[in-house]
């Protein structure tokens, strides 16, 4: 609006002063870029409108100085001249003032995107961490033999590295948005600059010239150095932002690298166990088989018992029965000695009798013939038990052996299938042995990759501070800025000298304290750097 | 029993990547986000085996924490490392003045950091 | 040339082995099981190492998982055939999983032990 009405109140005097109409041009050309500035300002680059609008302040001012030596010399006394100009210089910077603190007043949150990496660091460090929790309570759920390991696998480790994953990009959209903010503003501002002091090289000349305008000339040089000096300020900013983009590009790659590699070990480990598992059920059929054997073995020693008491029994009926016969040919025995007896007194009656026992002797005789040979009969039948008995008792024997034989032949079977099972159960033994070797392995490297992310992150604190210096650096560079804009206001003639030099100060000592800290991340090659680690 | 590192900084990035990687190494790890806080902790009671700071912290930096914690009863032998972007030689001096055992320059990778901490910690 | 140590408990393999590889040009050591792997492999200091996996006293795997801890750099090659339900391959693949540089599945070719031991010393 100042620019406005100075417009105008230009325009009075042009209305005058028929041919300063080329000075008239340029300020509507330096209204326009004004405007320009300023709607770039209500969009929120503020720093560039302060730049602008001095150097349009400076602009203006002198031109309206250059128009009144040029076709006025005669009219008005040096006095007059000077108060003129400090009131057009005071109606300018009323303007400038204004803009310069609504600018001030904005900035800080300019470069407040590192928040955004902050939290997203945050969500990696957990992300990260939960990760670790995940394949921590996989080897736990491995560990004790559950058969829902690879829904657990696929069910949270994959989808825990795709979120991590996805925060890494977000970091690195962050990090790169950064980066575009920043360098669109330094870019933008060193243009501005870069015009500006292109301007402002030939005023001096211009200005010397008319040998009537000593703050001018002051005010001039002093803006001249001072956006010398600010250039410098805003390269050594730029040669950092150069690393901070990088640092966070490189730590955002060595993650995305790093969670590339989880993923890949993780995607391993999902296809070697989906193959354990199958091979898995294929040694438990070997085990099923071989526990078959031993059910069988378990029948047939349930059933000895049982046999044996069987054979025990028939073995004591036959007996029995033997015993029993055996007690017969006593009987037949005893009854042929009775016999044998009967018939020798007999014989002996007979032999009394004399003629007439002749006769009985003879059935005597014969009798005991029959005793004779019935005993002789016993005895015979007496062996044959004894033999049938030992026969029986023998074959009974052989038997039993020959079934002993067969289920011999069958325990060769049963042992066999022990044998079996003895190497299936070392098949496992081996098989998870190894399935752990590796399942522990691929745990010990996941512990070590995220372990190395979570030391990448640090890499966000690293850039955060150094934003901070730089945010330090453009704090005290625009406090200066409001100083010069505020005696330029005042316009006391007596500008202060030492903007150049305080804007030296701000550069050098935000070089100074950026020195103090450690180099980028890609600089381990750097020799003359102190060592990353020292016990003192 | 697990031993306690007391990590100090004013970073939340450095206090989870840190906290969690000594976590998963085995260590109890207490936080603190500036001096102050970590001074308080001390004085509580905590017992730290190792105390691990960083320099550039609102309220109080790393430099004046050392030299507090130095002179509270007990804690002249505990050691302490700096964790920080300071790189300068002049700050380490301040440091090994204050009596810092060791300087560490960020970042310091999970395996490295866990190797340094075995030097200052035998037996950790 | 290269050193090797060639681990196998099947005499047979391990002779024709060392006697390939010399013929190559290596210097071979030879051990019968893993136990008596791990001393050659500290003595000898090899280049390579190609270890069988199944095999009394200490197997393959241990001998892998243990080499590969102290320096993941070691360069080993998993020689298996597999025993009964345990195949060759799921021997290999675990190998390979534990970050062996070649695998040979018994039996195998000159050629293709050629080959494993020259992209092993690559």
């Amino acid at each position: 609006m100042a620019a406005k009405s100075k417009n105008i109140d230009f325009k009075n005097r042009a209305g005058r002063i028929f041919f300063i109409s080329g000075g008239l041009l340029l300020i509507l050309m330096i209204c326009a870029i004004l405007f320009g500035s300023y709607l770039e300002a209500s969009l929120g680059k503020f720093k560039e409108a302060v730049f602008l609008g001095i150097a349009m302040a400076i602009a203006l001012v002198s031109q309206v100085f250059l128009v009144q030596e040029m076709q006025k010399p005669q009219v008005l006394s040096p006095e007059e001249r000077v108060h003129a100009s400090n009131e057009k210089l005071r109606h300018v910077l009323n303007g400038i003032t204004q803009r310069v603190e609504s600018a001030l007043g904005v900035k800080s949150s300019e470069l407040s995107t590192e928040t955004l990496t902050d939290a997203l660091a945050v969500t990696l460090a957990k992300a990260a961490t939960s990760l670790a929790e995940r394949v921590k309570d996989l080897i736990q759920t491995l560990q004790n033999g559950n058969n829902d390991t690879l829904e657990t696998v696929k069910q949270d480790l994959l989808p825990q590295i795709e979120q991590t994953a996805d925060a890494i990009t977000q970091y690195l959209n962050a990090s790169e948005k950064i980066d575009a903010t920043l360098r669109e503003q330094i870019n933008e501002t060193k243009q501005l600059l870069l015009n500006l002091q292109n301007v402002l090289k030939n005023l001096p000349a211009q200005a010397t010239q008319t040998q009537e305008s000593p703050i001018l000339t002051t005010l001039i040089g002093e803006t001249y150095a001072v956006i010398d000096r600010h250039l410098q300020l805003e390269n050594a900013v730029k040669e950092q932002l150069n690393v901070v983009a990088n640092d966070t590009n490189d730590s955002a790659i060595q993650l995305v690298t790093l969670m590339r590699d989880l993923s890949n070990e993780a995607e391993n480990l999902v296809r070697y166990i989906t193959d354990a598992v199958q091979k898995i059920s294929s040694l438990d059929s070997g085990v099923d088989d071989s526990v078959g054997f031993i059910i069988r073995i378990a029948h047939f020693i349930q059933d000895i018992p049982e046999k044996i008491q069987a054979d025990i029994q028939s073995i004591q009926g036959v007996s029995g029965v033997i015993d029993g016969l055996t007690n017969l040919v006593d009987s037949i025995k005893e009854i042929s000695f009775q016999t044998d007896i009967l018939a020798v007194n007999a014989a002996i009656q007979a032999a009394h009798a004399g003629e007439a026992g002749l006769g009985f002797k003879i059935v005597a005789d014969e009798v005991r013939k029959l005793a004779v040979n019935s005993n002789k009969a016993a005895e015979m039948i007496e062996d044959g038990l004894d033999a049938a008995r030992h026969t029986i008792k023998e074959g009974l024997k052989f038997k039993f052996l020959e079934e002993v034989m067969a289920e011999m032949n069958e325990a060769a079977a049963v042992m066999e299938s022990v044998k079996k099972l003895e190497e299936s159960h070392e098949d496992m033994r081996q098989y998870y042995k190894t399935l752990f070797s590796v399942i522990n392995n691929n745990n010990r490297k996941l512990a070590a990759d995220i372990s190395e992310i979570l030391g990448s992150i640090q890499y966000q604190d690293i850039v955060r501070q150094r934003i901070e210096r730089m945010q330090i650096a453009m704090q005290r560079r625009d406090e200066l800025f409001q100083v010069f804009a505020d005696e330029l206001e005042a316009s006391t003639g007596n500008l202060v000298d030492d903007f150049a030099a305080q804007m030296n100060i701000i550069l050098e000592d935000y070089l100074e304290e950026e020195s103090h800290h450690n180099s980028s991340m890609n600089s381990d090659a750097d020799e003359d750097a102190p060592p990353k680690f020292e016990l003192f | 029993m697990a031993k306690t590192i007391l990590l100090v900084d004013d970073s939340v990035t450095m206090l989870m990547s840190v906290k969690n990687n000594l976590e998963i190494a085995g260590f109890k790890v207490e936080t603190a986000e500036d001096g102050v806080k970590a001074l308080a902790k001390l004085n509580a009671g905590l017992k730290p085996n190792l105390i691990i700071t960083d320099i550039n912290m609102p309220n109080m930096g790393g430099i004046e924490f050392i030299k507090k914690a130095r002179a509270l009863p007990g804690f002249r032998f505990i050691p302490i490392l700096t964790l920080t972007t300071e790189a300068n030689q002049g700050k380490r001096d301040e440091g090994k003045a204050a009596g810092a055992t060791g300087w560490l320059v960020k970042p310091v990778g999970g395996a490295d950091l866990l190797k340094i901490i075995k030097q200052v910690l035998p037996g950790a | 040339m290269a050193k090797i140590l060639v681990i196998d408990d099947e005499e047979q393999l391990r002779e024709l082995l060392k006697q390939m590889l010399t013929r190559d040009g290596h210097e071979v050591v030879t051990a019968s099981d893993g136990v008596e792997g791990m001393r050659t492999f500290d003595k000898f200091q090899p280049n390579v190492v190609i270890t069988d996996i199944i095999m009394p006293n200490k197997d393959g795997i241990e001998v892998i998982t243990e080499l590969l801890c102290r320096d993941s750099k070691i360069a080993i090659i998993a020689i298996s055939g597999g025993r009964r339900a345990i195949t060759a391959e799921f021997n290999l693949e675990s190998a390979e999983l534990l970050g062996v540089k070649g695998i040979l599945s018994k039996p195998f070719t000159r050629d293709q032990l050629r080959e494993a031991v020259s992209l092993a010393l690559a």
